[in-house]
């Protein structure tokens, strides 16, 4: 059955399938919009919580670390209660929608994007933020040329978000509804169709999540390299 | 006229620098001491880079730092500090001499020029299209001493500068160090453990003990005691 679910798998693939490729292009869209929504707040909020000294600022990073294990079922139910009818935000009517499922992916994807950056400008080297203020330059410059001298890491960081919506599974199901055409996505149609008994449609969804998160963490690397090799 | 008025800098317990009042005019200064003695401190205080918990610097009369670190971009554009270890941003190393320049508004064909004059001084003309990560440890000082010279700081703090440097390029910065002193009424303050260097500068000299500036007349004096 596996064998023959592989093949028919690829057929699909191959053919065009817009049951394949429908739900591909959702997860796409929905997951590259959520990861740039959240590395807008993540990354200037990392550099801040990463390079700034106040008070808490463990606290902030422990919860932030914490946040990384935020199940994705809790996040969906969460915004459920609030997008539903009844809910505080109900009349927004977005309940069901691609708009939902970026929210919440966003809401996801914006503590593992803000710990990894904290991390990174923490494990930079201390002297890259010297040397720029002994330059004459103000925090929030002395702060870019931190990130820029940390992009590796940064880019890193928001591989780790992207990869981290575009497999998840719980915000997608409980606030896009899975509703075909509108808001499946590779990942609950990977859940829908294999509980249905279409196994190859459920295989060929597998062998692109795979595909673009292996490419998304091989451009990552290649980018990297290309880096190091250029210094 | 550099000043340090009732300075302290501490580490967790540890008082680090405890300087009362030091007066440096314009001229070279050494700091000369042993490792650990505060000698990079003393830098770090008058480039406003390091937290006071006393005290402040002054410059002519007017407050450089005198409190949590960093100082204003405006006090610390009055001074500039080659580091012991410098770090250069990745990059060509035209572009990191000019940064300096460029975050103080100075414009592209004055900027250029600059940076092509103080290269040719320092003798590293030809490295200005080479990236800073591709270079040996004399080279990104020297690097790192155009970055600081360029911008004719009215202080300029220089930490062990010559640690790698051959010494036709220690006569070159010397040549530059004391010409800039006499040009205008510029503090160079030198910290550095090679007493001949000292020398060679005509500098005045300050000893460094336990966090404590104390001066010490003649290089070779603070050199042998």
């Amino acid at each position: 059955m596996i064998l023959d679910g592989f093949r028919r798998a690829l057929e699909m693939l191959f053919s065009l399938d817009p049951d394949v490729w429908g739900p591909v292009w959702v997860s796409l869209r929905v997951a590259c919009i959520s990861t740039v929504l959240a590395a807008l707040v993540a990354l200037p909020l990392g550099l801040a919580i990463g390079l700034g000294r106040f008070a808490g600022r463990r606290v902030v990073v422990s919860l932030m670390n914490t946040l990384l294990a935020l199940p994705t079922v809790l996040v969906g139910l969460v915004l459920y209660g609030l997008l539903s009818r009844s809910g505080p935000l109900g009349a927004l009517g977005i309940l069901y929608t691609p708009t939902a499922m970026v929210i919440g992916q966003s809401v996801l994807a914006l503590p593992m994007i803000c710990a990894f950056t904290v991390a990174s400008v923490e494990r930079s080297d201390p002297r890259i933020r010297l040397s720029m203020l002994s330059l004459g330059a103000g925090r929030f410059r002395s702060s870019m040329a931190v990130a820029l001298e940390s992009r590796a890491a940064l880019a890193a960081a928001l591989a780790a978000g992207f990869g981290r919506v575009f497999s998840e599974v719980g915000v997608a199901m409980m606030v896009g509804g899975n509703i075909k055409g509108y808001t499946r996505n590779i990942t609950t149609g990977i859940a829908f169709e294999t509980g249905k008994g279409e196994f190859a449609l459920g295989v060929a969804l597998g062998l692109v999540l795979l595909v673009v998160a292996l490419g998304v963490n091989f451009a990552v690397g290649y980018w990297n390299y290309r880096g190091g090799r250029r210094q | 006229m550099l000043g340090f008025r009732d300075i302290r800098v501490v580490r967790g317990e540890r008082t680090v620098l405890a300087v009362d009042r030091l007066e440096l005019s314009p001229g070279i200064h050494a700091l000369v001491g042993p490792n650990g003695a505060g000698k990079s401190t003393v830098l770090l205080a008058a480039a406003g880079l390091v937290d006071l918990l006393r005290g402040a610097v002054l410059l002519d009369g007017s407050v450089l730092h005198d409190g949590v670190a960093p100082a204003p971009p405006s006090a610390r554009r009055r001074t500039a500090l080659v580091f012991q270890e410098p770090y250069l941003m990745s990059g060509r190393v035209r572009d990191a001499v000019e940064i300096g320049l460029k975050l103080r508004g100075i414009k592209g064909a004055e900027r250029r020029s600059r940076v092509d004059r103080m290269l040719g001084r320092l003798g590293i003309a030809h490295l200005a299209g080479k990236r800073t990560t591709k270079m040996s440890g004399g080279e990104r000082r020297k690097v790192a001493l155009a970055q600081a010279l360029v911008l004719e700081p009215e202080v300029l703090l220089l930490d062990e500068v010559t640690v790698h440097l051959d010494s036709e390029s220690v006569a070159a910065l010397v040549g530059i160090l004391r010409e800039q002193a006499e040009a205008g009424r510029r503090v160079i303050v030198v910290a550095t453990h090679d007493a001949t260097l000292a020398g060679q500068l005509s500098a005045t000299v300050h000893r460094v003990e336990d966090g404590r500036v104390v001066p010490a007349g003649d290089a070779l004096g603070a050199c042998c005691r």
